[in-house]
């Protein structure tokens, strides 16, 4: 069965071309526009795998990994963030707060995938 | 890592589109809070929010390929972040900078989206500024918030095959200590293990330093530590690219060793339990750190619901039609009022009695036609905001590059006008306000000569008075100069006199060319402008009417009908024709009598109430037989417009309607003194009388009468 994977995002542009990369590679999408709204989707929904941006609003990446890791139904989910370089702070904080990994804007599909497939195992 | 590369077919120009609209509304809302920025400067929210709109255009941009828009906003970005950090205190001369910058950015994206021009000194200019804003700023810095994890120079914890130095072999000895709560951050070590399986011999052996006691033992923690032999031809960093997401520098210890020396043999490094004691208080360490810069303040604004500047998603939803369509909508309703009509005038013939129930439903179907026409209507209509929005910033262009103080004031943004209105609206407004800046409000120094307050105001005022709108530009400043302007109509050889009234001096200015202005500047003063605002208004069947006193200020008022497909009017009769007249010119309407009429250098007028108000014959004025010629023996509707009265005489009132402009010009051309035609219930034509043009037709005639 294809992998379940959540991209949350508050950029319907970047949103998009990550939801139809990990379509084309045969994986399951759910799409969440910002944090608390990819937060209500996980807490009723199992995904295999989380990736979220971190300036998003209502609710940026930090609070919504924390979130997950605080819930019981993805709690054990890889997550992995998309930042920028400038961020290597927030990229501590987000590992902090339970982050898997993340990925550097900008990047191109094969690079999300290569990390989608890392992380996934 | 060969399959990545299958992917590279994804074209990214299918979200240019999604991209172009987000950057623009990024900009919009950026540019927003700038200009509503007082003295104060921006609170955090504020602050988060225009970073938010720098660092998604950035990220977007970067992701499809828009490589050059990304410079400039990282740099702004850059700057943002500093700012927010309280690393560089924000200044007012920021605003401009960050306008300018927003300017640029948008510059580059029209450059993209539509092909624009796009000037590379300009973007070289903001980014240098922008990092002299940084450069000369970041003295201040105390904390450096990037050296907080290795820096990262490649994209991805990923590395391409081809960079793989070929050397020789080596034996690399590790020491993973990860965190106790890797497990909770969804690590698998499993397929971290693999993956260093892949770049050569691996042997891993587990060690568990400190069992916890049975009862507090917890499977979710990690209490392992492991060592790790790899003989590879890899290097250090690609083995620390594996443990990019995993592990701390300091959670592994990589040491190389010679190939041969380690062969097979385990780890000799010393692990004792004060290397573990080491390793957690440098854990402890780190997470002092994390907690000293981690938690912004930021942080809570951004879980904090409906913050400023945010877009909600969950709020009011609306769709995007094109105006055709709607067009097409008002259109067909439009036929479907005219078939009402024509029932309605069918069955007034009928019996109401024996057909009651017909006539009832005819009622309720007129009801539901006219809910229907303007819940159609309503469509069209937008806020006059979209029009004053774009005021704020020019005001504050234009007020630093005049040496002036100026207060924008709107009130009524939220008032309706038809979408056809606001786009033309924008430029006679655009005019006005920057004739205001320029000749009305006066520098500081005079003001405060004047024993006026330095700051000046310009009020755009915005309201909905009967069916029409109402807008107001309203200054503060000087007033126009009654000599000046006589002065300056006698230098053109404009017909003007002392005598004329002050409305009558005012409306000098609107002639082609007209300029009082001392110099031409490049603000306005080259005399193109209010003869242009005056067309425009007119061309949208408005009105443009001034007030002024010296001294004290000038306000200019545009009035304009509500809407230009639908118009409340009476109907009348001329002969055998049928006219209508909007009804909100109409005063009201008289019958003569003989003592009540005048003649007037040889014009007729009727005393109404102390008033003398001319008569028009409409059959003179549209050259046509009429039933009654006799002002005495047929009725006067009385009209207004812009205070000045007149009489129209015809031969007989018949009813009021709304009726449904259809335009005379486009399907034939432009007849003088009408507004339109619309489809009467019984399917004939009537004009729509517009009561301004009959004013100057009727003033054209007694001129001409006069020269004859």
């Amino acid at each position: 069965m294809a992998k379940l994977i959540m991209t949350a995002d508050d950029s319907a542009s970047v949103r998009q071309m990550v939801a139809f990369t990990l379509k084309q590679n045969g994986y399951d999408v759910i799409e969440a526009v910002d944090g608390r709204d990819a937060l209500n989707k996980l807490n009723a929904q199992k995904v295999d795998m989380l990736l979220t941006d971190l300036n998003m609003p209502n609710m940026d990446g930090i609070g919504l990994i924390k979130g997950v890791r605080a819930g019981t139904l993805n709690k054990f989910i890889p997550i992995v963030m998309l930042t920028t370089e400038s961020q290597d702070s927030r990229k501590a904080e987000g590992k902090s707060a339970g982050a898997t990994g993340w990925i550097v804007k900008p990047f191109k599909p094969e690079q999300l995938i290569a990390v989608v497939k890392k992380v996934l195992g | 890592m060969t399959e990545t590369g299958r992917n590279n077919n994804i074209d990214l120009n299918q979200f240019n589109q999604v991209f172009f609209e987000e950057c623009a509304e990024h900009l919009a809302e950026m540019e927003q809070i700038l200009v509503s920025l007082g003295d104060v400067g921006p609170d955090e929210e504020q602050l988060n929010a225009i970073f938010r709109a720098a660092h998604s255009i950035k990220g977007g941009a970067g992701i499809f390929g828009f490589q050059d828009m990304t410079v400039v906003t990282h740099v702004l970005e850059s700057l943002l972040d500093r700012i927010r950090n309280h690393e560089i205190p924000f200044s007012a001369a920021m605003v401009d900078l960050f306008l300018e910058a927003g300017d640029v950015i948008s510059m580059q994206l029209a450059g993209h989206r539509d092909g624009a021009e796009v000037r590379q000194e300009a973007i070289d200019q903001i980014r240098v500024r922008l990092q002299q804003v940084i450069d000369s700023g970041a003295v201040v810095a105390s904390v450096d918030v990037c050296n907080l994890d290795k820096p990262i120079t490649e994209n991805l914890g990923v590395h391409p095959e081809s960079e793989v130095p070929a050397t020789a072999c080596q034996c690399f000895e590790m020491e993973f200590r990860p965190d106790p709560d890797i497990f909770k951050r969804g690590v698998r070590l499993e397929s971290l293990f693999g993956e260093l399986e892949e770049l050569g011999e691996l042997t891993v052996t587990a060690v568990l330093p400190a069992p916890p006691e049975f009862n507090e033992f917890d499977p979710e923690t990690c209490a392992c530590c492991w060592y790790l032999t790899l003989i590879t031809t890899a290097s250090e960093a690609d083995i620390r690219d594996i443990f990019e997401f995993v592990a701390e520098e300091d959670q592994l210890k990589v040491q190389a060793i010679p190939v041969n020396a380690a062969s097979g043999k385990a780890p000799d490094t010393a692990v004792t339990e004060g290397n573990c004691t080491s390793q957690s208080t440098c854990q402890a360490d780190s997470e002092i750190v994390d907690t000293a810069i981690g938690r912004r303040a930021y942080d809570k604004n951004e879980l904090a619901p409906g913050a400023f500047g945010r877009r909600t998603n969950e709020g009011e939803s609306s769709i995007r039609v094109g105006v055709s369509k709607v067009d097409q909508l008002i259109n067909q309703v439009g036929e479907l009022v005219i078939t009402q009509l024509m029932l309605a005038q069918t069955a007034g013939s009928l019996d109401p009695v024996v057909y009651e129930n017909l006539h009832r439903s005819l009622l309720q179907l007129e009801r539901n036609t006219r809910d229907l026409q303007q819940s159609v209507m309503s469509i069209r209509l937008v806020p006059i905001s979209i029009v004053f929005s774009r005021f704020p910033r020019m005001v504050r262009e234009l007020a630093a590059k005049l040496g002036k103080q100026v207060e924008l004031k709107t009130i009524g943004d939220s008032t309706e006008l038809d979408k056809g209105l606001i786009e033309k609206i924008t430029d006679p407004l655009t005019h006005l306000v920057r004739n205001c800046m320029d000749h009305a409000l006066e520098a500081p120094a005079a003001r405060n000569a004047a024993g006026k307050d330095p700051v000046g105001t310009i009020t755009l005022r915005a309201s909905q008075v009967g069916g029409r709108i109402v807008i107001d530009v309203i200054d503060d400043g000087a007033g126009l100069n009654r000599t000046k302007i006589l002065a300056k109509a006698a230098e053109r050889g404009i017909p003007a006199s002392d005598a004329m009234s002050d409305e009558e001096v005012w409306q000098l200015i609107f002639a082609p060319g007209f300029s009082t202005a001392d110099a031409v500047t490049d603000i306005s003063g080259r005399g193109v402008g209010m003869d242009v605002v005056l067309r425009n208004v007119q061309s949208m069947s408005g009105k443009v009417n001034i007030m002024s006193e010296t001294g004290k200020g000038t306000r200019v008022t545009i009035s304009l009908p509500l809407t230009l497909a639908i118009l409340d009017g009476l109907s009348v009769a001329v002969g055998d024709e049928k006219f209508i007249i909007p009804l909100n010119s109409i005063i009201e309407s008289l019958q003569p009598t003989a003592a009540s009429m005048k003649s007037i250098n040889g014009k007729n007028v009727v005393h109404v109430r102390g008033d003398y108000i001319p008569i028009i014959p409409l059959y003179e004025l549209f050259n046509m037989k009429a039933r009654v010629t006799d002002p005495e023996k047929g009725i006067l509707v009385l009209i207004d417009v812009d205070g000045e009265k007149a009489a129209v005489l015809v031969d007989a009132l018949l009813d009021e309607h709304q009726v449904v402009i259809k335009s005379i010009e486009t399907n034939y051309r432009k007849v003088d003194g009408t507004a339109g035609a619309t489809i009467l219930g019984d399917g004939r034509v009537a004009l729509i009388l517009d009561v301004n043009s009959l004013l100057e037709m009727r003033k054209l005639q007694a001129t001409d009468d006069r020269s004859n």
